[in-house]
């Protein structure tokens, strides 16, 4: 294991955690309601961006996917279904199975929030080259890759 | 200014970030994080408590304002962590309205711990990199947040029009 400066470190988590406080915040949510005429919580924007993936797909690959609770996500479809985000349906061949998809409101919903951030990271990073743009999204890749590799060590020996 | 095939960067861009959010905010993390120092306590909980003990005792609407989480929300995560004696809250000798809140001994060391354990785990993500890469990231993680905090969320001209229309 190599040594990593702790200056290196501590600005490093310092910048994540800036990051999630500024991604996650509510007034960044509460803005974004307001920009796209729909309110819709955190785990609910999750559910959406998963079925504009995914297309139609069963409660149970839906929770999944989401990384959620089945009961949270089955939640989360509810008050969706409640805004017309999304419909759910019956399978066909399983009566039992419910098939979740986002109806065309919420198509243009999640469109709209997606544009919405993009636009934001455009003007946010407008000062930068399109060169130190690319570096930003390799760098950023890999740090979440190999976030994604490294298991939560169990005891800290200091 | 934006330039004619930016999109396509800033939407990875986006992309990237939204996968290193969803790493961050999920719950798996969050109960590793929690496992790995030895506490269960839920994400939020873990929030509340880390910037307790960074900030030291603060009226609990301050703490809701910083984490930028709401009050109600702030309160039953304060009841949960004060069940298992890791912050005291009281009122303010100066203003009795005022909850004040602060972590208890044994919070400060779940505190620590914690933070032990998400250092630990980026300093073994990071060990693969070179001193420049890593410089790198420091680099651009801080202007990235630098410039998003200075940016304010508000619609795209074109798209606000459409989106009236969609307003029904």
């Amino acid at each position: 294991v190599g040594v990593v400066p702790s200056s290196d470190l501590h600005s490093v988590e310092r910048s994540l955690e800036q990051l999630f406080r500024l991604a996650m915040g509510r007034r960044t949510l509460a803005r974004q309601s307001e920009a796209v005429g729909a309110e819709v919580s955190r785990a609910g924007y999750a559910v959406l961006r998963t079925l504009g993936d995914s297309g139609a797909i069963t409660m149970g690959a839906l929770a999944r996917h989401c990384a959620m609770d089945p009961a949270v996500a089955a939640r989360q479809v509810g008050s969706l279904e409640q805004k017309a985000l999304v419909r759910t349906a019956g399978d066909a061949n399983d009566g039992r199975v419910r098939i979740v998809e986002l109806t065309d409101h919420g198509a243009d919903v999640l469109s709209s929030v997606v544009e919405l951030r993009t636009a934001f990271l455009a003007r946010a990073l407008r000062d930068w080259s399109d060169d130190q743009r690319g570096i930003l999204v390799d760098v950023v890749d890999r740090l979440v890759e190999d976030l994604q590799s490294v298991p939560f060590g169990a005891e800290v020996t200091t | 200014m934006a330039e004619p095939g930016d999109d396509d960067i800033d939407e990875k861009l986006l992309v990237a970030l939204q996968r290193l959010g969803r790493l961050m905010s999920s719950r798996q993390v969050a109960s590793d994080i929690s496992g790995a120092a030895g506490i269960e306590l839920s994400q939020q909980g873990v929030q509340l408590l880390r910037a307790l003990h960074r900030s030291g005792e603060a009226p609990v609407a301050a703490l809701a304002s910083a984490s930028q989480m709401d009050i109600a929300a702030v309160s039953r995560q304060l009841r949960l962590l004060e069940d298992a004696g890791l912050v005291t809250r009281s009122s303010s000798p100066t203003d009795r309205r005022v909850v004040l809140v602060d972590t208890t001994d044994s919070g400060a060391q779940v505190a620590a711990r914690i933070r032990d354990v998400g250092l630990r785990h980026l300093s073994e993500s990071l060990s693969g990199w070179s001193s420049s890469d890593r410089r790198r990231v420091t680099d651009l993680l801080s202007r990235l947040v630098a410039d998003l905090q200075r940016t304010d969320i508000r619609p795209v001209e074109d798209s606000a029009e459409r989106q009236g229309l969609r307003e029904i």
